[in-house]
């Protein structure tokens, strides 16, 4: 099963689709449950509101009983009174003295006084009343009326006492004469006032009581009438009962009524109260049950969201976990540093364990390890401890574990550093063929164990950055192995040549890139004369690099052996195996003696020459052919030129000026032009002008550059003592002594003399084998002087006098012509006046 | 090279009884033998070789050298031998310089030498 799959499996999509269903079903139950909890609770409300009216109904119909029973004594008492001796005598004095003798004893009773009333409604006795006071009728009185139609006790309504003045409720009773006959009314007023007082005292918990008498009045609130009409009329038709929800007896408010009668005084016992105060206790136990289903429904409710928020943050953390798989992937596949690889590793571990440190260790190729870590906030000062992430790589390449930071002696600084948050560690090692080359491991501010199925996810990044590391590490080494080689294939130093300054650069296209097989070269031969040489291996790595080498050793070889360019390119062919990569090169030689120049090029882009004070720039193009591995030898041409002026000569692999998608041309026209414009730039300088123009380099740069100042430099050349390197020396000098302004004549003389000086190294300094004869010659507009050495012995030649015509010669043609033999060698010194300068006597041998 | 200077050439031609050798180019070390074997390699008609250095731009000792024994060997066989180098000439004044002018039959012109 590859680490795909097993992570396809790990995501596990198919959960996402129930959980969603579980969800909704939650959220359903809870609504159903919040609507039930609510319906039971508005039921108790409703019951509870029930009870409360039933006992409001039950209070006004004890409230009635009571009122009944009150006024059941009353006329009991008053009955009995009426029995008394005196009132059945009707004797007014004597009654008197016993009713204050009554009132005193009930005052409370019958506060508002007792009086005697005869037939005629004449009030004759009463307690209110001074004595001799005005006589007062209450014939119309309906309580009077009453009393004498029925012969029965009654109560009045409310009414405003005669006497008094005040509201009172009077009890009357019938009195009766010896004879049975009905005398008159014993009437007792209560004071509605002091009732009205005490009015707290009255209600015994029953607020909101009212008492309506007969002519709807209000006995407790000052005989006020009752304004709710229709309630009232309710309330006497039917007697007894309770009302949930009218207008009060003033005719407003949402009250709840209650009431009963009492029949005694057929007064209507009404319990008016706000619902608001009835409903009170019901209404708050209804709103504590809402507010504890309200508690419970959002508990409830809260647990679903967290749980479908953890639903979602596991879902999120399974997107970012396949993200951070996908790219590193592709990471991986682009990193071709162990370094790259472990930087793609960390951006995937912080990926997919957002809420955990990472770190990576690798081996790098040298063997050693190396640590790198998420950039966290908790790493930030263990980072700064190489021994504790030194500990971490170890443990993450020991095997597989979770370990308690805190507990392990050596990880206990990770934790302390961290501020102690990072406090488990999980981590498991890189392998390639069971051998560990890294680790991974995350750091969690957790002590949670990793679920297996991030085990799996850590195992599978491990396995991908195993083998990646183990490519990168491979690459690298190649790459090292290459760019060593390369560098040690080019040449360290340039070499010295009078008249010509020469540089060099090669500079590795960027980090990760294969090493490519550009070269350059440069060889001062014994003759003065200077090879250059620049190519491009077409390929890359050690293989380019080891192609390279070959041939650059090549060139120097045949460099030393041919002046020709050309010839050198013919011969480097031989160095071709067949299946071999193909190679550009370039090739010019230089005679700084003679200012000539000749090239030859094999596939590779034309070395230019710019003339430092005209700036023109001519490209060397005349002598092009394929590349070497694809010319024939008789394809390689050679092209020559005279340098004239001080010039710029430069050779560059097509890194410098190829760059993808662009003509080549334009990078070619745009380094004359930089030459041009900056004759006297370093070559650093020349080359951040082109890359900046053209963009970075994406290859190899190599360049060579030479740059021909053309001054007059003394001639000065190595020759094999073979008669044949003679003429061409010749040649050279005689070119060299025009370009110093000598006459065609005078160089003629001095070419022989100098003839003859080389002539005589070459036939006696060594008879046997090739040696090397020395020339030097410079002048100094007056003096010319010639110096022509070997190493050889003279010996004495076949013939004398055909030795002796060479010195004569040159002692004939020359000022001075001393040969100076010594065990090391001879030296013949030539000097001559120049420009017609009197020769004097020829010398005779 | 720059100055190219012409390659060394020899051409024979037989003018009556006379072999006239003309040189061109340099005479060196290394072209030097092969003038004198062109020089010795005469018919027996022969009674004259005249060597025309004209076209000679160089002449040393070895040329010198060449030109004597040459002269020695065409003396066994009664054979005269001339040079012709123009006065003035570089190659002239090799053969002053080492006073062979005369011993060498050396004059000026082709014409001088056939007369």
């Amino acid at each position: 099963m590859g680490a795909g799959e097993l992570f396809d499996d790990y995501v596990g999509r198919r959960a996402a689709g129930a959980r969603r269903g579980l969800v909704a079903t939650v959220v359903v139950a809870v609504i159903v449950v919040g609507a039930v909890s609510t319906g039971l609770a508005v039921r108790q409300y409703r019951q509870a509101q029930h009870t409360a009216l039933n006992d409001l109904r039950s209070r006004s119909v004890v409230a009635a009983a009571v009122v009944d029973a009150a006024f059941a004594g009353d006329v009991s008492a008053l009955t009995a009174a009426a029995g008394s001796p005196s009132v059945v005598a009707a004797d007014v004095a004597s009654m008197s003295t016993y009713f204050h003798r009554l009132e005193a004893a009930k005052g409370a009773l019958f506060n508002g006084g007792m009086g005697w009333v005869d037939r005629t409604g004449e009030v004759r006795v009463s307690t209110n009343r001074a004595a001799g006071a005005a006589p007062l009728n209450v014939a119309d009185r309906t309580y009077f009326k009453q009393v004498l139609a029925t012969g029965k006790p009654y109560v009045s309504a409310g009414l405003i006492g005669r006497s008094l003045g005040q509201p009172v409720v009077v009890i009357a009773v019938p009195t009766h004469a010896a004879d049975g006959r009905v005398s008159g009314v014993l009437s007792a007023s209560i004071r509605l006032q002091t009732v009205n007082s005490s009015r707290s005292e009255l209600e015994l918990g029953y607020a909101g009581l009212e008492i309506v008498d007969r002519n709807g009045r209000l006995i407790l609130s000052r005989l006020a009438r009752v304004r709710n009409v229709a309630l009232l009329a309710r309330v006497r038709r039917e007697g007894t009962g309770v009302i949930a929800s009218t207008h009060g007896l003033a005719g407003t408010g949402h009250d709840v009524v209650a009431y009963a009668t009492a029949t005694v005084p057929a007064w209507e016992i009404v319990i008016d109260r706000p619902r608001s105060g009835v409903f009170a206790a019901a209404w708050r136990s209804l709103e504590l049950e809402l507010g504890l289903v309200g508690a419970a429904l959002v508990a409830v409710l809260g647990m679903v969201g967290f749980v479908v928020r953890r639903a979602r943050r596991a879902r999120g953390i399974q997107d970012a976990r396949a993200r951070a798989w996908s790219d590193l992937t592709r990471a991986l596949a682009a990193a071709s540093t162990p370094d790259e690889v472990a930087a793609a590793l960390v951006k995937a571990l912080s990926g997919a364990f957002p809420d955990a440190a990472a770190v990576v260790v690798f081996e790098t190729v040298e063997g050693s390890h190396e640590v790198r870590t998420s950039d966290s906030r908790a790493l930030r000062r263990v980072a700064g401890d190489p021994d504790a992430l030194r500990e971490v790589g170890r443990s993450a390449m020991a095997g597989r574990q979770t370990i308690q930071l805190e507990r392990i002696p050596a990880l206990a600084p990770v934790f302390v550093l961290s501020g102690r948050r990072l406090r488990a560690f999980h981590g498991l090692p890189m392998t390639v063929h069971g051998e560990a080359v890294g680790g991974l491991a995350v750091l969690r501010l957790s002590e949670l164990a990793l679920e297996e199925s991030e085990w799996l996810l850590l195992a599978s990044f491990a396995e991908q950055g195993a083998f990646a590391l183990e490519r990168s590490r491979q690459f690298e080494h190649d790459h090292d192995l290459a760019r060593r080689l390369q560098r040690s294939l080019l040449p360290e130093a340039l070499p010295t040549v009078a008249g010509v300054e020469l540089s060099a650069r090669y500079r590795a296209g960027g980090p990760g890139l294969e090493v490519g097989g550009d070269w350059y070269d440069a060889v001062r031969r014994a003759d003065g004369i200077l090879q250059l040489c620049i190519g491009d291996v077409i390929g890359r790595g050690v293989g380019a690099a080891t192609l390279m080498g070959r041939h650059r050793n090549a060139f120097r070889a045949y460099a030393y052996e041919c002046v020709s360019p050309a010839e050198i390119m013919r011969r480097m062919l031989r160095h071709l195996d067949d299946d071999e990569l193909m190679i550009t090169v370039a090739c010019v030689s230089f005679d700084p003696y003679t200012g000539e120049l000749a090239y030859a090029c094999a596939g590779h882009p034309p070395p230019l020459l710019i003339a430092d004070a005209s700036r023109t720039v001519v490209k060397l193009e005349h002598a092009g052919s394929p590349p070497l591995g694809v010319a024939e030898p008789r394809a390689i041409r050679e092209a020559k030129l005279t340098v004239g002026e001080p010039s710029t000569l430069v050779l560059y692999s097509d890194g410098l000026i190829e760059r993808r998608g662009q003509n080549i041309e334009r990078g070619i026209d745009l380094l004359g032009r930089v030459v041009a414009d900056g004759p006297g730039r370093s070559i650093a300088e020349l080359i951040e002008r082109v890359t900046g123009a053209l963009g970075p380099e994406t290859d190899d740069v190599a360049v060579l550059v030479a740059r021909l100042a053309l001054e007059p430099v003394p001639f000065e050349v190595e020759l094999p003592s073979d008669p044949s390197a003679l003429p061409v020396v010749r040649g050279r000098l005689r070119t060299w002594l025009a370009r110093r302004g000598i006459a065609p004549a005078e160089a003629a003389e001095i070419l022989l003399a100098v003839g003859e000086a080389c002539n005589n190294a070459v036939e006696h300094a060594y008879p046997d084998d090739l040696g090397t004869i020395r020339l030097f010659v410079d002048e100094d507009g007056e003096t010319l002087r010639a110096t022509v050495g070997d190493h050889g012995s003279w010996r004495e030649g076949a013939s004398g006098s055909e030795r002796g015509r060479g010195i004569a010669i040159m002692r004939a043609l020359m000022q001075t012509a001393q040969i100076e033999t010594s065990s090391a060698g001879t030296e013949v010194v030539l000097e001559r006046r120049l420009h017609g300068a009197d020769l004097g006597a020829p010398a005779h041998v | 090279m720059t100055d190219p200077t012409p390659a060394f050439a020899l051409q024979s031609s037989v003018v009556g009884d006379d072999l006239v050798v003309a040189v061109s180019g340099e005479v060196d070390m290394t072209t030097a033998p092969e003038l004198a074997r062109a020089v010795e390699t005469i018919s027996s008609q022969t009674r004259t070789v005249v060597v025309d250095l004209c076209g000679a731009t160089f002449l040393d000792s070895s040329g010198l050298n060449a030109l004597i024994s040459a002269q020695r060997a065409l003396l066994k066989r009664q054979v005269t031998l001339r040079i012709v180098a123009p006065a003035d000439g570089i190659v002239r004044r090799v053969f002053e310089i080492t006073q062979l002018t005369e011993a060498l039959s050396v004059v000026d012109s082709l014409d001088d030498a056939l007369r």
